[in-house]
């Protein structure tokens, strides 16, 4: 599993280490949205936790596929 | 850049206070807007603590200037030194005329043929005409990228350690994730990129390959070698040479940058140009 994992990593472009870790930054803003929806609210909403990760994953995941197509064109790959 | 700021501000306005109250930040953003697009260049100025050379400081570059200016008939560019351990040469500008400005590194590590010819490089994109848009991507830019920096300062400052301690650092690769992506979009999309057409052009003109080739060669290997300073990765497409590197983990998202051709691909693009230009 572990090797699997090592060999998927170090098959990536450095871009795309960048890219990944961008994703995992934006999922770190997601965590802290709900955990303070959840406080203010003082009460864990399902739906409009489900509602706000699709809609901000979704703008996430979209303009990451936009920046791919930008950066394959645009990035000199070493 | 404009439309993506604009909209939420005036939908707002129109929400809040109706059409006038949106009329109204409408024009206020298009006024503040050319404002900043206008003085850009000075931020830039500043940001890199530039100054104007002393007398006869630039001595022997002053009559090449003039030179270049006419040969490529652009408006004679100020000049500004800037202090720095990288050989790095670029312009900012506005519509009332372009500033270039020049390394001290870049003054010594290059002779007067080669510094003619990384010169004339600018001249090439200062009559291409997008110096202007440049300067205020790089603006925009920059600013977003640095709030890494801001994230890291903050971080040392709140006691998470020093600067080479692995919670700042890991704070300031959280925040590089967050502004990075985006910043290197507007770079991307914002800027031109004339990397291989002004090197072209000026092998063309000039016609002495072998110098620019050497003046490139000199400037990227200095860069590699003794390059330890960070410079903001939201101008890279002002210089003519890359000058951010990813050293370690930390600056992985620094990759988004690399966005000039590789020195191969630029010395085989000068290789190939059919000379038939001046003699210095």
């Amino acid at each position: 599993m572990f090797s699997e994992l090592n060999y998927f990593y170090t098959s990536l472009k450095d871009w795309q280490k960048a890219l990944m870790f961008s994703f995992i930054s934006y999922s770190i803003i997601l965590f802290g949205l709900i955990v303070a929806i959840t406080f203010i609210l003082k009460d864990f909403k399902f739906v409009l936790v489900f509602g706000l990760t699709f809609v901000y994953m979704g703008a996430v995941i979209l303009l990451m596929i936009i920046s791919v197509r930008i950066l394959k064109k645009r990035l000199i790959e070493k | 850049m404009f439309f993506i700021i604009s909209v939420p501000v005036i939908g707002s306005s129109v929400y809040f206070g109706g059409i006038v109250a949106g009329a109204l930040s409408l024009v206020i953003i298009i006024i503040l807007g050319r404002y900043v697009y206008l003085s850009a260049f000075r931020v830039l100025l500043k940001w890199y603590r530039c100054r104007e050379p002393g007398q006869g400081e630039l001595s022997t570059i002053d009559p090449i200037i003039d030179d270049l200016s006419s040969n490529f008939s652009v408006k004679r560019p100020k000049i500004y030194i800037f202090e720095s351990s990288v050989p790095v040469i670029f312009t900012v500008g506005s519509h009332k005329g372009p500033c270039m400005v020049l390394s001290s590194r870049s003054l010594s590590i290059l002779d007067k043929n080669e510094l003619k010819c990384i010169i004339a490089r600018e001249m090439v994109r200062i009559k291409e005409g997008s110096i202007s848009q440049n300067t205020f991507v790089a603006l925009v830019a920059g600013i977003i990228a640095s709030f890494s920096t801001t994230a890291l300062w903050m971080a040392m400052l709140s006691g998470f350690g020093n600067e080479e301690d692995p919670a700042p650092k890991f704070i300031r690769f959280v925040v590089m994730g967050i502004v990075m992506f985006p910043c290197s979009i507007i770079v991307y999309t914002g800027a031109s990129d004339l990397t291989l057409k002004a090197d072209t052009e000026v092998a063309r003109v000039l016609g002495k390959k072998d110098v620019l080739v050497s003046a490139l060669k000199r400037m990227h290997t200095d860069i590699l070698l003794n390059s330890m300073e960070y410079f903001n990765p939201g101008h890279v497409h002002l210089f003519t040479m890359n000058p951010v590197k990813v050293n370690s983990f930390f600056d992985l998202h620094l990759s988004l940058f690399e966005m000039r051709p590789d020195m191969a691909q630029r010395l085989n693009a000068i290789s190939q140009v059919m000379v038939n230009g001046s003699e210095f």
